[in-house]
């Protein structure tokens, strides 16, 4: 029997935690939604994702924060960077910063998927472009 | 009956610019003709008197009187001019009121006035059908030249600031010296003509100098109601152009939260998008549960509504109109303002707190201008802040009940803050301390606060941010 992924999702926007949980979960990953870093950050401790979709902008710690917590992890937790402000720069800081992908809300689910089963298969950098 | 009919037609006119100047104490213009012609109401009065003197004694007390409302009426239009011309000479007129006084004075002092050193007879004449008394025989007396020398003062002052005032070539300029400058002179030489020929017994009638002052005031109210009715028509266009300035700087601000705008709308999208795709795989995997299918749609609607409520949201800010007062709860127009704001707020990395007291009593307002008001204020908070590490920049909104009858939203940020002294230059049109903007912003929120009966301004915090304060009645 296959071992089933097991995803967090990170986003401070409830409507979209929810909606992007159930897309994973219809996808048939295993899903924990969080609203805010720090109880991500507590929740990891006790079980570690195999995958973090990331809300670039939230309120208290942002995501490139959580982004530099993932990467100090041994080993690295690999990151899926969301975000609906997009701007070059911020791409350019995420990637750099260890995220395997950086996509811009609203989000096509295959994107979203074929982004974590890439980060599941190899920890590697991919990029959506506009 | 001519003197009867003039000071009722001057006390008319005085009681129309009286009520003008009461409505608007800075028209001074319209004081000085409420003087003047309350004045020639009762220089015609005193006419009447020495026209109706049954001797040489009563003929010289109204003449004595007559020099009293006389010294008003020149004073009153010498008051006029300056204010209507702007061009007058001030030692000029300062000349004129004082030799005026003097000559008032001298009257007071010797009998039976100033012009006369003894009246001996007086003569009963025909005149506009009723029998009048007129000087029979007199002595004159050399301090009427006075009067003589401060009439030829008036006129050198007016034909001065006529001139001057004609030099400036505007059209409204020289409408103004032909009307009122022409207006003065003819009356001048009307009246110093037929005082001294009477004065000196070459006309047989009565000292009239009132009627052709009534002539005069109606070329000054003439030219009042044409400076009231242009002074409207720039109201307008004023209020006009305040309002699309204010517009252009509502659409400046949310032009500078587009980034954040679009951030706040990719959000119920990115959730109507998931939820879809989410229900296509369920049903696509034959695993779809109705009552979670029923979830999701409930929550696309949702999100959905909240698209439509953000577009309607700025569509209110985007509109241009006229300004419609109603009752606003100052909370909920906080709180709307920060919906608004609120994506640009996470990613500039401002953190909010909303400090409101409840309930506060409704004030009267237009909400689309004391939302761009708050929303300049939260942006500029946002902007002072900007060179603080992320983290440290704080903005609290603040509301409270103030003295009776006001209420006060305060906007408070953790920036770097002014010196006192620049505060109020905050306020100046097209001062900015920013490296881009025009600097009209805070300039154009007062404007509005203004509108509102209210008051803004901005104060240093006790550990040296800003804060800037909107008073507004309830």
């Amino acid at each position: 029997m296959a071992v089933v992924a097991y995803i967090a999702v990170l986003d401070d926007e409830e409507p979209v935690r929810k909606a992007l949980g159930r897309l994973l979960r219809a996808s048939g990953l295993e899903v924990e939604c969080y609203a805010g870093a720090r109880e991500f950050l507590d929740g990891s401790a006790h079980r570690r994702p195999d995958c973090v979709v990331l809300d670039l902008h939230m309120p208290g710690m942002s995501g490139l924060q959580v982004l530099a917590e993932l990467r100090r992890k041994v080993p690295p937790v690999p990151a899926v960077v969301i975000t609906a402000h997009d701007a070059p720069e911020t791409r350019e800081q995420c990637l750099a910063a260890g995220a395997v992908a950086y996509l811009r809300k609203p989000l096509d689910g295959s994107v979203l998927l074929d982004a974590i089963s890439a980060s599941l298969r190899t920890p590697r950098t991919t990029e959506n472009h506009p | 009956m001519l003197s009867t009919g003039v000071a009722g037609a001057a006390l008319t006119l005085a009681l129309v610019h009286g009520i003008l100047w009461l409505l608007d104490r800075r028209n001074l213009a319209s004081l000085a003709f409420c003087v003047l012609a309350v004045s020639v109401a009762a220089m015609a009065f005193t006419e009447l008197g020495m026209m109706h003197a049954a001797s040489p004694a009563q003929y010289g007390q109204w003449v004595r009187w007559f020099h009293l409302p006389n010294y008003f009426a020149i004073a009153g239009l010498v008051a006029f001019i300056h204010l209507q011309f702007g061009t007058g000479r001030p030692w000029l007129a300062a000349a004129i009121i004082a030799l005026r006084s003097l000559l008032v004075i001298t009257n007071f002092l010797v009998a039976p006035n100033v012009n006369w050193r003894e009246i001996v007879a007086l003569e009963r004449i025909p005149f506009l059908g009723e029998e009048i008394s007129v000087i029979g025989k007199a002595v004159a007396r050399p301090t009427a030249w006075l009067g003589m020398a401060a009439s030829l003062l008036l006129v050198a002052y007016v034909v001065d600031a006529s001139l001057r005032l004609w030099q400036r070539g505007d059209r409204e300029a020289r409408r103004k010296v032909l009307i009122i400058g022409g207006g003065v002179l003819a009356f001048l030489v009307l009246a110093i003509a037929q005082s001294q020929l009477v004065v000196w017994q070459v006309l047989r009638m009565p000292v009239l100098v009132t009627p052709p002052f009534l002539i005069l005031m109606l070329a000054m109210t003439y030219q009042l109601c044409r400076d009231i009715v242009e002074s409207a028509r720039r109201s307008r266009e004023a209020q006009l152009q305040r309002r699309q300035l204010a517009h252009l700087s509502r659409v400046s601000v949310l032009g500078q939260l587009s980034g954040g705008i679009v951030h706040e709308l990719r959000q119920p999208l990115t959730a109507i998008l998931s939820n879809a795709q989410a229900a296509q795989h369920f049903l696509a995997n034959k695993n779809a549960d109705p009552q979670l299918l029923g979830e999701i749609l409930q929550d696309i609607v949702a999100a959905d509504q909240r698209a439509v409520e953000i577009i309607r949201r700025l569509q209110t800010l985007f509109r241009r109109g006229e300004s419609s007062f109603e009752a606003l709860d100052v909370n909920g127009l906080a709180r709307d303002v920060l919906r608004i704001v609120n994506s640009d707020l996470v990613v500039r990395g401002v953190q909010v707190a909303m400090d409101l007291e409840e309930p506060l009593a409704p004030i009267e307002g237009d909400r689309v201008e004391l939302q761009q008001v708050l929303l300049n204020l939260v942006m500029n908070a946002c902007e002072a802040m900007a060179e603080l590490p992320e983290g440290e920049r704080r903005l609290v909104i603040r509301t409270r009940a103030g003295e009776a009858g006001q209420l006060q939203i305060s906007v408070e940020d953790n920036g770097p803050g002014f010196p006192a002294e620049q505060y109020e230059r905050l306020f100046e049109p097209f001062y900015t301390t920013k490296q881009q903007g025009l600097g009209l912003g805070l300039s154009i929120c007062r404007t509005i606060v203004r509108s509102h009966r209210g008051r803004l301004w901005g104060s240093s915090t006790a550990d040296r941010g800003a804060v800037f304060h909107v008073l507004l009645p309830t």
